[in-house]
């Protein structure tokens, strides 16, 4: 078993091969060895660890990627937006939580995980105009009247600008 | 602000020194106070014209018969006239009455007046403050965006998003919402510099080409915003051939073609560019000079659909560089045997086959001969939907000691065909040597035995 520390002091326990899917606490636990140590984990909460060990325990065992998986760009641009079925339940969270979990899964280097939190924002962005996305997230249109111009001439053949 | 400008000045003056000097005082008090300043406020209105803003004008002249006085101008003459002491009296009533009606007269006026000039600060105000307003919207709306969640997200991450987000542009849909990249570019400045530093997310691009005339200029744009990037194209429709040769001269790093082979210029064509190619559909003596062209071909997608015509190429094209195989069949019983009797590849390493209509039969003899042909080291091998019966599956991972990686997923194949596995009944299984978490069959384990490297086996059905 492996004790996780988070941000606000709170104590987790979790099974090693669980814990392990983060590439962090993996590379952590090697390199301290055997030790019942706590290992903090000072950029994860306490509600935002609760759900990355939930997908976790969901996901033990199953192959992880390997370390230099996915670093050309073609492999980048042939990834699709699909989420298996639990794994959407799973991130139907707020919009706060679905960042923090992308941010832990960052941290934690969990490439699935990040992959579903990323996958799940793409999946909000598509299909919708500017306006709606800026509407979604909350991001002010700060552009200058010159790029406002040049935005309108780039879009001005499309029917839906 | 309307209540306000109803009362009168006394009121306005009781009010402010009450709430502020008073504020605890009984109402009984206040009320005596203010029945006495009402009362200053009435007498210093009679010497002020314009604070008297009661209408004060009652005419002494109301009981005046006019009409009466109508009919004596016509009847009094001479001896008839009589009474001039009412005449007179009622005459200096009138004249009052024309003074005091002159007096409110000039008061309304100067009061119009003094409104008039009131209004013009008022109006000017009215934009300060509509101004203020609109100022404080954006300024709300630039805090609240400050605490949004998705500015959290470092550059990386944003761009990992929008690499889900750009998979593909559409740039003959004519819709903004089709061509990702383009889109969110128009978000803030943020995204627009995020998008423009990023030639990869301008390099997925897809074409519809139908019989009219398209506007390729957005094509032009995409190549330019693409940089260095290396390019996909998916193009469908019959007019491949209008990319030519000016729009692929500004693709020099096009690498993945998703085409319809038969009606590309194949003279034309940088098919030495390409280490993709997805075929949607052809296969005879055009797609083998083609291949034999695709000299840097990695990955060989077939896309097989029915009512095409299917004619094997002989001898087989040898496509050395292709190390990653799929054929996707639909609604055809001979493309598969006739795909792969016409190709060999040697540095193969993942082979896909996926049966999309399960109706075609298992091409083992195709098959076992492209695998003994090809003598490669296959390391993945995913088949799908395909009727596969035990026995043909231990032949066949018996021809693959070098397989690393197995998925055969017959879950949509039709119970009661030939291809029924009783054997393959685990969900998902992964089968290390050094680490077996499910207990198998004893077929599966027995194949699995003669397959010393495999390090993942997923079966499904």
């Amino acid at each position: 078993m492996v004790t996780l520390v988070t941000s606000d002091n709170e104590k987790f326990t979790a099974d090693k091969e669980v814990a392990e899917r983060s590439v962090l606490i993996k590379n952590m636990l090697e390199d301290v060895g055997e030790s019942d140590q706590p290992i903090p984990l000072p950029n994860v909460s306490s509600s935002v660890l609760k759900k990355v060990l939930e997908y976790c325990e969901h996901h033990r065992g199953e192959p992880l990627p390997a370390a230099d998986a996915d670093t050309t760009q073609d492999d980048t641009r042939k990834r699709t937006t699909d989420i298996s079925e639990w794994d959407q339940k799973f991130i139907t969270v707020d919009q706060e939580m679905l960042f923090e979990i992308i941010l832990a899964a960052n941290y934690l280097d969990i490439k699935s995980l990040l992959d579903v939190g990323c996958k799940t924002v793409a999946n909000m962005i598509k299909g919708k105009t500017p306006e709606e996305i800026r509407k979604l997230f909350n991001i002010v249109n700060d552009f200058t009247p010159e790029e406002e111009a040049q935005i309108k001439k780039e879009n001005e053949w499309a029917e839906d600008r | 602000m309307e209540i306000l400008s109803d009362l009168s000045d006394i009121d306005l003056i009781c009010l402010v020194f009450f709430s502020v000097f008073l504020p605890n005082y009984p109402y009984y008090i206040c009320s005596i106070l203010y029945a006495t300043l009402a009362k200053i406020s009435e007498l210093l209105s009679k010497w002020i014209p314009w604070r008297r803003t009661q209408p004060k004008f009652r005419p002494r002249t109301n009981n005046v018969d006019f009409s009466a006085v109508g009919r004596r101008l016509l009847s009094e003459h001479g001896t008839a006239i009589e009474a001039e002491e009412e005449i007179f009296a009622t005459l200096a009533l009138i004249e009052q009455d024309l003074d005091d009606c002159k007096a409110e007269s000039d008061c309304v006026q100067a009061k119009i007046h003094r409104l008039q000039s009131e209004i013009r600060p008022l109006h000017f105000r009215t934009i300060v403050l509509e101004y203020d307003r609109q100022r404080l919207e954006r300024h709300k709306a630039r805090l609240r965006s400050l605490r949004s969640p998705f500015r959290r997200l470092p550059n990386e991450l944003v761009l990992l998003i929008f690499t889900f987000v750009c998979d593909m542009n559409e740039l003959t849909s004519r819709k903004l919402v089709s061509m990702p990249t383009l889109n969110i570019s128009a978000v803030c400045s943020r995204w627009r510099d995020l998008t423009r530093s990023s030639p990869e997310l301008w390099s997925a691009i897809r074409l519809r080409m139908g019989p009219a005339p398209c506007d390729l200029r957005l094509l032009d744009f995409y190549l330019h915003c693409s940089q260095q990037s290396p390019l996909s194209l998916e193009f469908k429709g019959n007019k491949l051939e209008t990319l030519e040769p000016h729009h692929l001269a500004n693709a020099p790093n096009l690498r993945s073609l998703f085409a319809w082979i038969g009606d590309v210029q194949i003279h034309k064509f940088p098919w030495k560019q390409l280490t993709t190619l997805v075929d949607i559909g052809q296969c005879d003596a055009a797609i083998g000079e083609v291949l034999e062209r695709c000299s840097n071909l990695k990955e060989l997608h077939f896309h097989v659909r029915g009512g095409m015509a299917f004619k094997a190429c002989i001898p087989p094209v040898t496509v050395a560089s292709v190390e990653k195989l799929m054929l996707e069949l639909l609604q055809s019983e001979s493309a598969a045997n006739v795909f792969l009797e016409s190709i060999t590849c040697p540095s193969l390493n993942s082979l896909l086959i996926e049966d999309r209509s399960c109706k075609h039969p298992w091409p083992k003899n195709e098959l076992n001969a492209f695998l003994s042909r090809s003598s490669c080291h296959l390391t993945t091998l995913y088949i799908k939907s395909m009727p596969l019966s035990d026995l043909d599956l231990i032949d066949l991972l018996q021809r693959i000691p070098t397989l690393l990686h197995l998925t055969i997923d017959d879950s949509n194949v039709p119970l009661g065909e030939e291809s029924h596995n009783a054997a393959l009944c685990a969900k998902s299984v992964r089968l290390p040597s050094h680490n077996l978490r499910y207990s198998l069959l004893s077929s599966v384990t027995e194949t699995a035995k003669s397959l010393p490297h495999v390090q993942w086996l997923s079966l499904r059905r």
